[in-house]
Parts: C-alpha cells; sequence; structure tokens
C-alpha cells in the first residue's frame, strides 16, 4: 500500500510538471501570436488581415544571405512573414515545383526544356547580383598577396589532373610566388548537394576551357573527376563548403562573394577575357555585368535560360569573369488571394527598398533590370 | 480466449487500431518498394555495382550507382561494432561483477545518460571536437608513419572520415549494445561461475569463462548493435565527409546510405530517376537491417536454450 | 604449464583494473560533451540571457545571438504531439497483444511493430515527405509530429509489453477469480500496479521524440522570423536547428548552435532524471 502511494505521489509531481510545462507553452503561443510579432507599426492599412499570411520560400545557398536579411527585414516591418530556407537551388527548385513552398531562390535560370515545360506559369525575377568566387586555404601565403587562377587552371584542379600548389601551370600565371607556394596536394572541395553555384561555376569552366572541361561536367550535381583520385571533399551548401576550406589547409573552393567576405577569406583573381588577373569586388563584377548587359528578356515571362553563358566570362580589363544573377522564380498564379496580395508587396519590397539594403558581398541590381522584374507585381494574379 | 461478451468486444474494438498500426507500417514499406522499383527498371544491377551520383535534366543521361554507399554503410556500421564491443564487454563486467551496487550506480547512470543522448549532440561533438583531434593526433601520425598498410593509405583532408564516423556511432551505441549484454549476461545460471570459482579462478579468469559462455550472445548482439548504427543518420552526416568514393581506407571521406539521402533528397524531384535510386538505398538498408536483426534475435533465442541445458 | 598462483593474481589484479579503467574511459566522451558544451553555449547563455528562449534565431550577419524560440516551441509542441498520437496507440496495442497472445494478428503485430523499431529514422521522413508534405501542399509541425509520432510507436511498443508482461500472473488471476473481465481488469488492477511504468514510458518516448532530428529533416521545414505560426504551418526543432546550423559557416550559428546544445542537454538530463526517479518509485 506504501508503495502504492509513494508511487502516486511521484506521480502527481510528473503530472504537476507537465501541467506547468503546458501552461508555460500556451502562454508563450499567446504571448507570441502572429499580431503581436511586429515591434515596429505597419505603414499601410491593408497590411493588417495579411498578418495572418506566411509566405514560404527555399532554395539557392547563393543568395541566402541576402534573401534572409530580406526576409527578417520584412516580417518585421511589413508584419508579412517570409521564411527562407537555404536548401540549395536543386532543392528549392524541386519544393517549389511540387508546390510546397511559394518561391524559389535559383541561381541558373530555368533551362530551356524547362522554360517551354512551364511557359506562362512561372516567372523569373533577377533579385541580386552575385559572383563565385574562388576560396582558398594555404598557410603560408602572406595575407596581401594576390594569387591568380585562370579558368583553364581551375578546371585542370577540378579535374584531378593539377595535383600540387606549385604546379608549373599555376607558376606560370603567378612567377612571383614560385618559391611560395608550398609543394602540398590540392584539395578540392565542391558541393556535395544540387547546387546553383555549382551550375555556374561549371558552365563558366566549360565556356573558357570546353576541352578540359566538357559538357557533361556542367549541372548543377556534378560526378567531380577530383574525387575519383581522392583529393575532392563536399561540403552542403555554400555554408559547407566554406566550412571545409576554413578548417582544411591547402584547399581550394568556390563560393558566393558574400561567404569569403564575411568569413574573412582569401579570394583568388581570375584571369577575364582580356587576361587581365581580376580580383572579385564591386566595381569589377558592375563592370562585367555593363559588358555583358546586351539584350536582357524584357519580362519576368521571357526565357533567360542564355543570360548566364553571356554574363561569364564578359569583356572589359577590369571585369570579374564569374558573375551571375540569382532569380526568384514565383508562379503568375496562385489560389488564395491574401497569398498573391502578401507576394505582391514582397517583391515590390525587395526590388525596390530591399535594394537598398544590400548585404556585403552583393551588387543591387541596375534600375533597368529592377524595373523589368516589377512586371512581376502587376502580372501576378489569383487562380 | 474470450472469457465473456466483454472480451470479445474489447477484441473487436481494438482489432481496427491493430490493422491499422500494421496498416501504417506496411504501407510505408509498400511505399518504399514502389516508389525505387524505376530505378531497378531503367538501371538493373548496376544501381548496385557502380558508383556514380549523376543527375541530368534528361532522363537518358541519368546514372547513379550506390555500390559506394552501400559498401561504406556496411564498413562503417561493422567498424563501429568492432569498437564497441571490447568497451561494452569491460562496461558490463564492472557493473555487474567489479563494482556492484552502491559504487557502480554513477557509472550505470552514465552509460544510460549516454545512450539515450540525442544523437546531434554525439554528431556536432564528434564533428567540431573529434575531428581535430583525431586527424591531428591520430591520423596524421598513422598515415605517416604506417602509411604503407592500405588502410592508412590515405592522406587525411578534412578529418571527416569513415574512422571518424566510426567512433562516433561507437560512442552512441555502445550504451544499447552494453544494456544487451547486461542482460544476456544475467541470464547465464549461476552455476558456471560458482564452478568456475569453486575450482579456484580468480576473478578475471571466472570472468573468461563467463564471456566465453557468453559468446554467442554476444555475435547475436552485436548484430542488433550493427542493425542500429546502420540506420543512423544525424551522427553520420556531420562527420562522415559525404563524398561519393569506394574506399576502405579509414581517413577517407565517403557517403553512407543515409548521408546520402540527407544531401540529396531534397532536390530528388527535379530528376526522373533520382527519388527512386534515393528509395532504393533506403530499401537495401531497411532489408539488410531487417535480416540482421531477424537473426541477432534468432540466435539470441538459441543461445538462451542452450545454456538452460 | 601451471602458473603460479602469485603470477596469476598479479595478473588478475592487472586486468582488472584495465577493465574498469576501459569502463570509466568510456566515460570521457560525455564528460568532453558537458565541457564544450558549458563552455561553449554557456559563452552564448551568458551573453543572451533568458532571451535566448525567446528571441528568434539571428540572421547570418547578425552581431547579437538572438534565441532559439521557434525550435523550443516547435520541439516542446512536436513531441508533445507525437506522444499523444503514439503512446495510446502503443499502449493500447501491448495491452491486446498480452491478453490475446496466441492470436494470429497478435503475433504478426509483434514481429512488424519489432522489426521496425530498426527503420532508419531517415525513411520515415522520406515516407511523411511523399505523402503529408507533397499532400497538404508545405512543410509543418504535424508532419514532423506524424513523423515522429512514427519513430515512437515501436519504442513505446516495446516497453509498454514488457510492462504489460512483468505484471505477475497472481494479480491476473486474482482479477479474473473476481470475476472482472479483461478492460474491468485493467482499469482497476492493471493501471494501479503499471502507473509508474506508465509515465515513464510516456516520458521516455518524450524523451525520445525531443532529441531526434532525422524525421524532421525534410518535415517540419525550418522557421525562422516567428516564434509559432500554426501546427499546419513550418515549425522548427532544437535538434534540427543544431543540425543546421552545425553545418554553417557563420561563426554566429556556430554559437547558436552551442547555446542550444546546452540547453537540450538540461532539458534532456532533467527529464532522463525524473523518469529515473519514477522507475525506482514502482518495482513490478
Amino acid at each position: 500500500m506504501r508503495r502504492l502511494t509513494k508511487a502516486l505521489s511521484k506521480t502527481l509531481i510528473a503530472v504537476a510538471t507537465s501541467l506547468i510545462v503546458i501552461a508555460i507553452v500556451v502562454v508563450y503561443i499567446f504571448m507570441s501570436a502572429p499580431s503581436q510579432t511586429t515591434t515596429s507599426a505597419t505603414t499601410t492599412p491593408t497590411t493588417t488581415p495579411l498578418t495572418q499570411v506566411s509566405i514560404s520560400g527555399a532554395g539557392a545557398t547563393f543568395l541566402a544571405p541576402q534573401m534572409l536579411e530580406w526576409a527578417r527585414s520584412f516580417t518585421e516591418i511589413k508584419g508579412i512573414r517570409v521564411e527562407y530556407q537555404s536548401v540549395g537551388s536543386g532543392a528549392g527548385r524541386d519544393m517549389f515545383f511540387n508546390k510546397v513552398v511559394h518561391f524559389a531562390g535559383s541561381d541558373p535560370p530555368l533551362s530551356r526544356e524547362l522554360y517551354d515545360r512551364y511557359k506562362g506559369q512561372v516567372m523569373q525575377i533577377p533579385v541580386v547580383v552575385g559572383s563565385v568566387v574562388i576560396i582558398y586555404n594555404i598557410p603560408n601565403l602572406p595575407k596581401d598577396t594576390t594569387l591568380c587562377l585562370s579558368g583553364e587552371v581551375l578546371a585542370l584542379i577540378y579535374k584531378g589532373e593539377i595535383r600540387y600548389w606549385n604546379d608549373e601551370r599555376i607558376l606560370s600565371i603567378n612567377p612571383e610566388l614560385r618559391n611560395v607556394l608550398p609543394n602540398e596536394e590540392i584539395v578540392a572541395v565542391h558541393r556535395s548537394d544540387s547546387s546553383g553555384t555549382t551550375s555556374v561555376f561549371t558552365t563558366y569552366l566549360n565556356k573558357v576551357a570546353p576541352t578540359t572541361w566538357t559538357n557533361d561536367l556542367v549541372g548543377l550535381t556534378v560526378d567531380w573527376p577530383v574525387d575519383r583520385v581522392g583529393r575532392g571533399v563536399g561540403g552542403k551548401g555554400n555554408e559547407g563548403v566554406t566550412q571545409v576550406v576554413k578548417t582544411t589547409p591547402y584547399s581550394i573552393g568556390y563560393v558566393e562573394l558574400s561567404y569569403a567576405v564575411t568569413q574573412e577569406l582569401q579570394t583568388a583573381a581570375i584571369k577575364n577575357f582580356e587576361g587581365v588577373c581580376v580580383k572579385p569586388t564591386a566595381e569589377t563584377v558592375r563592370s562585367a555585368l555593363i559588358n555583358a548587359a546586351g539584350e536582357l528578356p524584357q519580362s519576368p515571362l521571357d526565357d533567360w535560360s542564355d543570360v548566364l553563358p553571356r554574363m561569364l566570362n564578359a569583356r572589359g580589363s577590369n571585369s570579374y569573369p564569374i558573375v551571375s544573377f540569382s532569380y526568384m522564380f514565383v508562379y503568375k498564379k496562385y489560389p488564395d488571394a491574401q497569398l498573391v496580395q502578401a507576394l505582391k508587396e514582397f517583391i515590390r519590397w525587395i526590388l525596390t527598398e530591399g535594394q537598398e539594403r544590400m548585404v556585403p558581398g552583393y551588387l543591387s541590381l541596375p534600375r533597368e533590370v529592377a524595373s523589368i522584374g516589377l512586371k512581376a507585381v502587376d502580372l501576378l494574379e489569383v487562380g | 480466449m474470450f472469457f465473456s461478451k466483454s472480451d470479445k468486444l474489447l477484441f473487436y474494438a481494438i482489432l481496427p487500431l491493430i490493422a491499422g498500426v500494421l496498416g501504417i507500417l506496411l504501407i510505408l514499406s509498400f511505399v518504399i518498394l514502389t516508389q525505387s522499383w524505376p530505378s531497378f527498371q531503367r538501371f538493373g544491377l548496376a544501381l548496385f555495382t557502380e558508383n556514380a551520383w549523376s543527375p541530368s535534366s534528361d532522363p537518358q543521361k541519368e546514372f547513379y550507382g550506390l555500390s559506394a554507399p552501400i559498401v561504406s554503410s556496411l564498413y562503417v556500421s561493422t567498424l563501429s561494432v568492432l569498437i564497441s564491443i571490447p568497451i561494452s564487454i569491460c562496461l558490463t563486467l564492472t557493473l555487474i561483477e567489479i563494482l556492484p551496487n552502491q559504487l557502480g550506480t554513477p557509472l550505470r547512470y552514465v552509460t544510460e545518460v549516454m545512450g539515450g543522448l540525442p544523437t546531434v549532440i554525439y554528431g556536432l561533438w564528434g564533428s567540431t571536437i573529434l575531428t581535430p583531434l583525431l586527424r591531428d593526433q591520430v591520423m596524421k601520425p598513422l598515415h605517416d608513419f604506417l602509411g604503407f598498410i592500405p588502410i592508412f593509405s590515405c592522406r587525411p583532408l578534412t578529418g571527416h572520415s569513415i574512422l571518424t564516423a566510426s567512433i562516433t556511432l561507437a560512442v552512441a551505441t555502445t550504451p544499447y549494445v552494453t544494456a544487451l549484454f547486461i542482460e544476456g549476461y544475467h541470464l547465464i545460471p549461476s552455476k558456471y561461475k560458482e564452478g568456475a570459482y569453486s575450482l579456484g579462478a580468480t576473478d578475471y579468469e571466472a570472468y573468461k569463462i563467463m564471456i566465453g559462455i557468453l559468446k554467442p550472445y554476444i555475435i547475436a548482439a552485436s548484430l542488433l548493435g550493427f542493425s542500429r548504427a546502420l540506420g543512423e543518420t544525424t551522427i553520420v552526416a556531420l562527420t562522415v565527409g559525404n563524398s561519393m568514393r569506394f574506399s576502405l581506407c579509414l581517413f577517407d571521406p565517403v557517403h553512407t546510405i543515409p548521408s546520402l539521402i540527407a544531401n540529396q533528397f531534397e532536390s530528388a524531384r527535379l530528376y526522373e530517376y533520382a527519388l527512386p535510386a534515393l528509395f532504393a538505398g533506403a530499401l537495401v538498408l531497411l532489408i539488410i537491417s531487417l535480416i540482421a536483426s531477424y537473426f541477432g534475435i534468432r540466435l539470441i533465442y538459441g543461445w538462451r536454450e542452450r545454456i538452460h541445458v | 604449464m601451471y602458473k603460479s598462483l602469485s603470477s596469476r593474481k598479479i595478473k588478475n589484479r592487472i586486468m582488472l583494473f584495465i577493465i574498469v579503467a576501459v569502463s570509466i574511459l568510456y566515460v570521457t566522451p560525455l564528460i568532453s560533451i558537458i565541457y564544450t558544451a558549458v563552455e561553449r553555449g554557456g559563452a552564448t547563455l551568458l551573453e543572451a540571457g533568458l532571451t535566448f528562449l525567446t528571441n528568434l534565431p539571428p540572421t547570418p550577419l547578425s552581431t547579437s545571438v538572438g534565441g532559439i524560440a521557434p525550435a523550443l516551441i516547435g520541439s516542446l509542441l512536436a513531441s508533445a504531439l507525437a506522444i499523444l498520437i503514439s503512446t495510446p496507440i502503443a499502449f493500447l496495442a501491448a495491452f491486446y497483444v498480452t491478453e490475446f497472445p496466441k492470436h494470429s494478428l497478435s503475433r504478426m503485430c509483434e514481429v512488424v511493430v519489432r522489426s521496425f523499431s530498426g527503420v532508419p529514422s531517415i525513411v520515415v521522413s522520406m515516407f511523411i515527405y511523399s505523402t503529408v508534405v507533397i499532400g497538404m501542399g508545405r512543410q509543418s509541425l504535424l508532419a514532423g509530429s506524424l513523423s515522429l509520432s512514427i519513430v515512437t510507436l515501436p519504442y513505446a511498443y516495446v516497453y509498454f509489453t514488457s510492462a504489460f508482461r512483468s505484471i505477475p500472473e497472481s494479480l491476473r488471476e486474482a482479477a479474473m477469480s473476481l470475476g472482472m473481465n479483461r478492460v474491468r481488469a485493467l482499469i482497476h488492477v492493471y493501471i494501479g500496479v503499471l502507473r509508474g511504468s506508465l509515465v515513464t514510458g510516456l516520458l521516455m518516448s518524450y524523451v525520445r521524440a525531443f532529441g531526434d532530428t532525422a524525421p524532421l529533416l525534410f518535415t517540419m521545414g525550418f522557421l525562422m522570423n516567428s516564434v509559432f505560426a500554426g501546427v499546419l504551418q513550418q515549425s522548427n526543432a532544437i535538434p534540427l536547428m543544431i543540425f543546421v546550423y552545425a553545418l554553417s559557416p557563420y561563426e554566429i550559428f556556430h554559437r547558436v548552435a552551442w547555446g542550444a546544445t546546452l540547453v537540450l542537454l538540461l532539458i534532456y538530463l532533467t527529464l532522463f532524471t525524473v523518469s529515473r526517479i519514477l522507475v525506482r518509485g514502482v518495482k513490478l
């Protein structure tokens, strides 16, 4: 009998604890109910009913640092919840086409085939200009020296054919580093997941070194030749690659500029179309954009599939060769009227006020390009 | 079976629930089977004999081969069990024989805590603390001095490797294996131990005899531990290196099936055969794990009968 | 051939020492984990104070460490929902199987459920994603909970069946001899005896669900800009957050990950100790 009452009192304690926990949770939920997450007053009266809506997006890690800042700012300022998951262009597109998220972030635009398949249904909006930079970790290299690499050399490294840092082909571009570059094996870091950054990078390699880096090695996911000789390592997301390069001596990797800037990693200069070694900066990226602009599609409903190859390896002595837009994919029609309204607000905000809140490593869009994207706001409808 | 009408009522009332439970689990198996079927049709046996992960927007050009992840899954799990076994034996002996009751309680408590610790904590620790330690203190010296031995012959890159994953997995699954060993040890009739002591054996010699009797059970319990380790995702994704490589060298980064799925699942629907390939990997894992569990349990029952003779 | 007694005794001492040493050595990873969690996580918690539990997580370029509120709420709720679904089912199933053990359905249930305790939890995640997430058109707390409930079901089932089986036969016979049917026996006799194990089973399943990451990987989403958006919307979870942040290169995310690890450790140790105390309270 006493054992039973002892058990009873112990169970009472357990029950009491759980009730307290539940009570705390309930209080929490009421404290952080949607209408109370905004700390600042909303500017337009029409946003009040929209605070019940949440916009969800997923996609490119390339664009993630910028998109995450935008999502947070927009949620705070307008009270409309936006969530973005940095899962990679491939996963983002997958979730978008399966209608698990409302918008996708993608570095490569829709390919010709995909564009034809979704013609009229999907809109592509360039939201930011980014660049793929080469980061490396060579411990004994002084911070102020510039390592210059060419597309051909990069292709050979990732093919596994250049093995050591002091390979003749690297030294011939960097004669002043002849006695500085060590006789260590290069660890080539790439993406382990489906990546738009990989797509941009491999498209560039294929453009400047088509015989070395052949067509079958271009894409969101690649069967890296350097893996097969044992010197390739995969990182998940731009985040993962940065992490791996940071912690692995004598490694090299490709990431979006923002990751290199915020992690204070060494970036390599790349030989551009004119043969000049150019480091990725706002000016060099802008130069590439201006020189390559040519004829951009005039509407989000148009085909953007050949914009990337035109932007890569642009002319101009001060142009950085690996520059790319990052896109937002949205549908033209959504069944929920509130969602459509919220999306319009979000897109408009990104392309206007958002362009003034750029995170280091990203370039704001030229006005002409932003105005093309703004057409999507009018094109969005309920249906 | 039915003692009264209300019993019958009870039986038929709960029956749909049980059917539901079985139903869900069977639907799960069914979904895995059907989702993986297209990859068998398309690639046939090459799915298991080749090593590749080449998606393509052109379905004709897609190719996936799971040989490396499957072999690495088995390799990492086996290694982790092999590391676990001696540790578990020591823990079993310590907790049952050497440190009885009060003295052993802290150790028992700690072991149980470690058994239920969320695996992500093990993974984080393995990735940030164990990895650099292993790489610099263990892998590099082994590679430099004993590099001629095949399993040490690859250069440690980041430290994330088969070895790191196996060790972290071993730390996480040892409590489970130890619990099984303890259960089995308690089942051994005391006459064996008493017989040993009556012949003048020292403690250690008596334990050797007990462990000798336990040996078949140890193998069985290891199979169960192996089955557990096979399905582990979090620890592996953080420590194994995530690289499609076929290697038995301990310092190489590889992929196991769960880490491959963790990396590629969310983008798999973009391609026609990527998702079926991943499900095929999951299916293989499920089958191997079920077979291992089955034989483990069978061996345990067989052993239990034999020692009571 | 025969070793001297003294040499055997020495060997005995040495081997015993080694055995105990190895056992104690096994504990060092936990010590390392706790030390690192306190060192790094403690720094984060000290910096943020209690707001760590109420604030939103930081963006990659933030300077202040923010908090894990969405993950905390998500974990608490998802685990609660998961065991709300799985423990009653597991309990009833365990009752059924021990009351009617000879029936073919019981035998099938035993085999199937026990085998499925070996299912890799990521496979459950794949299954829920392919069915619930795509069906609903979004990731959600509900999907995460369903995933967790499938994973905890075999675990709770095994626990409850051993609890039911440990009810002394004499109690059963006594109940039957008083003319009780099975249901009455359950309510009046068994539950009284099993009260401790019931609560422990609930608690241990909750702990299990709380700490599991893989089932949530594709199903829960990753809520960052609000604390709670509803059961049918995305949410977050502490192990999930640790996992995602551990894979990122941002220092700020690493600090949050370690802070979250410390919080998770504390919650885990508390729940674990409570359940152990309860077990000791009732001896079957």
